[in-house]
């Protein structure tokens, strides 16, 4: 292996993945000097309007473990979230980016090391991955510094333990995924796999929430006092979970030869994984590579008469748009699984943590929030809007069509009949949010059918007024040029904006709930949520259909 | 059937990839549009089908003019653009429904032309199977097949022999002529002067945004001179070509 081939190959791999030398193109000659304005401005918005909360969060959490005498934990839990979610997403970026990306047929016929390209790959998906760890290990592991006086040996193995936060979850993924990738052929069977492994990700998270969450109920009274009562006990315990984290939290807590040994110990286990990473790379990757790119094409004959079945139906140009739209939605993973899973997700990770057993601690928290019940059904709107409104579908209804825009601009169909396509697809799946969540908060809230209901259809009519304002975001400027899929939703300006807006929505309307609820009763506020919302959306939307017109009309450099 | 008038087209602000364009295109002809590479001619299509939006000028489609009513021009003509651009996710004959459906194709209609187109270009076969697998001629004679299906008046074809095998190449230029001689007309833009020369009814050559010819092959022979087509190509665009030295190619 060459190091500075995989220098300059990861550099190379960096630019064309974030698209760097676009961007400082631009930036030279003083181009789109607001799409930069724009990033800074959102993660300003987010320090400003989440950070307090974020501190305060970590205060009290800080307070109550050094209350218990834990103060390890507090260590802990942001490392294994951290590990657990680089697993998840390390799996997906793995595949997407060793599988699927367009660069292999540019880097196939060079005179490239497999364990050359492997290794470029993967800094480049740790890069991708470190944004996990920067707001989740990060914040904690600074404020505990400061907080408990840490010595510099804490800061210099804090570093490093930052450094290598994403490293093993991703060598854990390709460990996983070089030797699956030989038997069930990833890239042909592309969206299929990511379906089945995004299911059973998705499964093994809510496991994981149920049975971390969920207390032994036949755990007898000095089972608890034995847990309690010893400090390795509750660590290891809770670190069990993510073994990795018991090396970590002894590297940063104990004295600085100890420490420092722990470190090493940690340090060693990233070197064993990369070995075997490396070697499982060279048996499976190339090999499993050069085999996708032979002709497979096994075709099948039409029969006598089958044509007539395949197009037998005449369908309106309306509905053959229509199932255009969940055709291209469906068969592209990074679309379904972004689209369903921010719209399913919330409220299910909010019905299982509720019912996983802590029963108790949720009748008391119930009971602690008794005295707000007044404004459960204006809150409860905002929680069913916040599940449907962030959807990354408004915010890239055209930036989904990438190149195939210009497919749509061939075809003799109106920009109304388009807008109302895309509008009733965007809807369709976001109106899921505020069902779920208003199913989730029937269980939590134990609030009556009546106010569930119109907690569902009030949060629809939010959700549509945030639904046409992000759609006006993506009609003015879509994000056409990409390559990859996640660049028009993940990685996509637009769908950072919708970040600003449903939480302005969601944000300023619970504050003004919270701020009136002794002046405002909780109907009237649901009044003006739904009176703002109507009006609202009927304002918005001969603006969005004007703006789509114009961008249907207009040039698109391609 | 096709009027461009003036038409023009700056890109950036400054770029002039079209400049001043006038042509008509008459019912029942095969017009080939021939250039060199950058000259214009996927912008000038592009503005004909309506994928650009002119700078100046106008562009009719048997009297309707494509900016102020794009549907009722779209619906007139086929359009194969010159990199297929079909949905790579679903299946051929997913893409032939959406195609049919959007030029409200009757069943009957649907099935006995996309029968034939896909026996003529061979692809029936493959039309169940999802477009990513297909090769970069499949796609792109499944591109003709969809421009054709609806039976438009008008065909505007973007390079349409590039990609295509030998026996689809013909069988197209089998029915350009066709088309033509049922009183259609076949607009399209190739770097195949054999081609041109052998079906086109009359050329133009656009060569840095400016059309510097219209007409028959054998005007063109009559205002330059006797030769091939290509030779008198490389004589209108002023390309030096012919006296280049490319020998350092092979040196030691």
């Amino acid at each position: 292996m060459r190091l500075k081939m995989v220098i300059s190959l990861t550099w190379t791999l960096i630019n064309s993945h974030y698209n760097l030398p676009r961007s400082v193109y631009h930036f030279k000659r003083r181009e789109r000097l607001w799409e930069p304005a724009l990033i800074v401005g959102v993660i300003v918005l987010l320090l400003i309007t989440m950070g307090p909360l974020y501190v305060m969060l970590m205060d009290t959490m800080y307070g109550q473990y050094e209350a218990a005498g834990m103060l390890e934990l507090f260590l802990a839990n942001p490392f294994i979230i951290a590990n657990i979610f680089g697993l998840m997403f390390g799996i997906f970026l793995m595949i997407s980016t060793f599988f699927f990306g367009d660069d292999m047929r540019v880097l196939t016929p060079l005179p490239l090391k497999s364990t050359e390209v492997l290794l470029s790959k993967f800094f480049v998906v740790l890069l991708d991955l470190m944004i996990i760890s920067l707001v989740v290990l990060l914040p904690p592991y600074i404020y505990y510094g400061i907080r408990s006086g840490a010595g510099i040996a804490y800061w210099l193995f804090m570093i490093a333990a930052f450094l290598l936060s994403q490293v093993l979850p991703l060598l854990i993924s390709a460990i996983i995924i070089l030797p699956l990738s030989r038997i069930f052929k990833f890239n042909r069977y592309r969206d299929s796999i990511v379906y089945f492994i995004g299911a059973g990700v998705l499964i093994a998270s809510f496991a994981f929430i149920f049975f971390t969450s969920r207390v032994d109920p036949n755990m007898s009274p000095e089972d608890f006092a034995r847990i309690f009562s010893d400090r390795d006990a509750i660590l290891n315990k809770t670190a069990g979970v993510y073994p990795p984290t018991i090396l970590v939290m002894r590297a940063l807590t104990r004295p600085f030869v100890e420490g420092f040994l722990w470190l090493l110990a940690f340090v060693a286990l990233h070197g064993a994984a990369l070995m075997a990473f490396l070697f499982l790379g060279d048996r499976f990757y190339y090999s499993t590579y050069s085999s996708l790119q032979e002709n497979y094409a096994k075709r099948s004959k039409l029969r006598e008469g089958e044509m007539a079945e395949l197009l037998g139906i005449q369908r309106t140009p309306f509905s053959a748009l229509y199932r255009r739209e969940w055709w291209y939605f469906l068969k592209v993973p990074a679309f379904a699984f972004n689209g369903f899973g921010n719209v399913i997700v919330f409220p299910i990770l909010l019905v299982i943590a509720a019912v996983a057993g802590q029963t108790d601690e949720l009748g008391r928290l119930i009971q602690a929030m008794e005295e707000y019940r007044g404004i459960f059904l204006p809150v409860g709107i905002l929680v069913s809007t916040l599940a449907g409104g962030i959807n990354g579908l408004a915010t890239s209804i055209f930036s989904r069509e990438g190149k195939l825009l210009q497919e749509l601009k061939a075809l003799p169909v109106s920009v109304s009949s388009i807008m109302l396509v895309k509008f009733m697809h965007v809807e369709t799946l976001s109106l899921i949010g505020p069902l779920s969540s208003s199913i989730a908060l029937g269980i939590i809230l134990k609030i009556t059918f009546f106010e569930g209901v119109l907690i569902f259809l009030i949060g629809s009519l939010c959700v549509t007024f945030l639904n046409i304002l992000q759609m006006f975001v993506d009609v003015v400027k879509p994000s056409l040029k990409w390559d990859n899929p996640q660049k028009a939703m993940k990685q996509n300006v637009n769908v950072a904006l919708s970040i600003p807006i449903v939480f302005g929505f969601v944000g300023g309307f619970g504050y003004l709930t919270y701020l009136l609820r002794d002046s405002l009763s909780g109907s009237l506020m649901t009044l003006l949520i739904a009176v703002i919302s109507i009006a609202g959306s009927a304002l918005m939307w001969p603006i969005v259909l004007k703006r789509a017109g114009i961008l249907m009309t207009k040039d698109l450099s391609l | 059937m096709i009027e461009i008038k003036n038409l023009t087209k700056v890109y950036s602000g400054s770029v002039k990839a079209v400049d001043g364009l006038s042509l008509s295109v008459r019912k029942g002809e095969i017009f080939g549009f021939l250039g060199p590479n950058g000259a214009g001619k996927t912008t000038t299509i592009k503005m004909i089908v309506g994928l650009l939006k002119p700078t100046e000028g106008t562009i009719n489609i048997e009297n309707i003019d494509i900016v102020s009513s794009p549907v009722k021009a779209k619906m007139k003509m086929g359009y194969v653009a010159d990199e297929p651009l079909v949905m790579e996710k679903i299946t051929g004959v997913q893409y032939l429904n959406l195609i049919s459906d959007v030029f409200q194709l009757p069943p009957e209609v649907r099935i006995d032309r996309a029968t034939r187109l896909l026996r003529n270009f061979k692809l029936a076969d493959a039309v169940k199977d999802p477009i990513s697998t297909y090769s970069h001629g499949m796609r792109q004679k499944l591109s003709l097949i969809a421009a054709l299906i609806h039976n438009p008046d008008l065909w505007i074809l973007d390079e349409p022999i590039v990609g295509l095998d030998p026996e689809s190449a013909f069988i197209l230029k089998q029915m350009m002529r066709n088309h033509a001689k049922t009183g259609n007309t076949v607009f399209f833009s190739t770097h195949v002067m054999e081609v041109a020369e052998r079906i086109c009814d009359r050329i133009g050559i656009i060569n840095k945004g400016k059309l510097e010819f219209v007409g028959t092959v054998e005007e063109l022979r009559t205002l330059r001179g006797q030769g091939s087509l290509e030779q008198l190509f490389l004589e209108v665009t002023g390309s030096e070509t012919e006296n280049g030295d490319f020998s350092y190619l092979d040196a030691d």
